[in-house]
């Protein structure tokens, strides 16, 4: 039986990236150095902890779906994902490899749980996924990954309930397949950010922080609190913490967190949290 | 168009032009204006837009008022005619002009200015709003 080892929860914005390459080829800007160090724990427990399997809960930004038909829940079938161009180029990172063996049970467990999601054969990434990846991971990637894509970006969004159930039922099943894989969970989300509007360069340092205390063991506290406050808060685009309900769902409530950091560089909190299940050896 | 608030008092309006939420509604509404705008993300539509801007704007069945603000780099009026952010700024970085950049035209601000003022902390906590 396959089973969820830990989890992810980690932001997400295109300077992220850019500061990434442009660290690795000339040094890191101090506030980006910040971000480097801080994930580094991660990326020492991930190699250890050696998932077989990804799934990785994010959202697009207009760089792989266009508005033509715009799927509200996505998931990637496809043997190999892409990185999407965004209109500067590829990044010098191949693309993830994904297991249709691993992506059709689990997309069958959730629709017959009642996520009926949009099936993809091609999917491109983009720095939803791209951005954080090189902190975690080394290329080549390790495993074998499994997208699912969520509408943030038109209104409306699904609610935070409705995210928190996704990652329930991913959890039934991963559970239920019967490969032995070990699988982690992670979602990605923009922490406070807002981009439109006169509120352009909002952040929100102290919500950013309890959010980080509070997902290990406070996901009906968070998830009850109405996703247009949150935008009020901590800007229109912090709606995408949401996802991160998905990942904390997934796991067992028993998990802890082996590591949490946060840090401000630019124009979005930047924050990371790494969850161990009770049942992973160490 | 209401008064801008700036940095002193937060401003927790949703509402134009504090704010563009992309709705199901505006989509509908300004499909065209966005599915040209996504399309910048492909080079042959940059050069496209270099070479002969008006052609690819009629091409695309931009409206007369579209158009006059992409001839006008108003980025601002853009998404407040429903482009949606992540597409206004593909057109903005074909012409060099950045994220931030696009930022600064929707606060109204100087580039050097508004850049100083990044990012603006506010420590609002959204269980406390009314």
């Amino acid at each position: 039986m396959s089973r969820i080892v830990g989890g992810i929860g980690i932001a997400h914005t295109p300077s992220m990236g850019y500061q990434f390459d442009k660290g690795m080829q000339s040094g890191f800007d101090p506030k980006w150095r910040l971000w480097y160090d801080g994930t580094q724990p991660v990326k020492r427990w991930l190699a250890e902890l050696a998932p077989s399997r990804i799934v990785i809960v994010y959202n697009d930004h207009m760089n792989y779906f266009d508005l033509k038909t715009y799927p509200t829940f996505a998931i990637g079938m496809a043997e190999h994902f892409p990185q999407a161009d965004e209109g500067y180029g590829l990044r010098p990172f191949p693309g993830l490899d994904g297991d249709p063996n691993f992506a059709w049970p689990i997309a069958r467990a959730l629709v017959r749980d009642g996520f009926d999601l949009t099936f993809c054969q091609e999917l491109e990434l983009d720095h939803g996924v791209y951005s954080w990846l090189p902190y975690v991971l080394d290329p080549p990637w390790p495993c074998k990954v499994l997208p699912i894509a969520v509408n943030m970006l038109m209104q409306p969004v699904p609610t935070p309930q409705r995210l928190r159930a996704l990652g329930a039922n991913l959890r039934r099943a991963i559970e239920s397949d019967g490969r032995d894989h070990t699988v982690l969970v992670l979602a990605t989300g923009g922490m406070s950010h807002q981009i439109h509007g006169t509120r352009f360069g909002l952040t929100n340092e102290k919500w950013d922080r309890y959010f980080l205390d509070t997902i290990e063991s406070g996901l009906d506290e968070l998830v009850a609190i109405p996703i247009e406050k949150i935008m009020q808060a901590a800007g229109t685009e912090a709606a995408e913490l949401s996802m991160w309900y998905a990942m904390r769902a997934a796991l067992s409530p028993d998990a802890r967190a082996y590591y949490r950091y946060y840090t401000l560089p630019a124009v979005t909190g930047c924050g990371v949290i790494a969850l161990d299940e009770p049942h992973t050896p160490r | 168009m209401k008064e801008r608030q700036r940095t002193h008092e937060v401003d927790l309006s949703l509402d134009a032009p504090s704010a563009y939420l992309f709705t199901g509604e505006i989509c509908t509404r300004a499909y065209r204006l966005n599915k040209f705008a996504f399309d910048f993300k492909y080079a042959a539509v940059r050069e496209r837009f270099a070479r002969d801007a008006e052609a690819l704007m009629t091409e695309y069945a931009l409206s007369e008022s579209e158009k006059a603000l992409v001839r006008a780099r108003d980025w601002t009026g853009l998404v407040a005619s429903g482009g949606h952010h992540f597409n206004v700024i593909k057109i903005a970085a074909a012409v060099g002009e950045s994220h931030l950049h696009v930022g600064a035209h929707m606060c109204g601000a100087d580039w050097d200015e508004f850049k100083r003022t990044l990012p603006r902390a506010i420590d609002l906590m959204p269980q406390d709003l009314g």
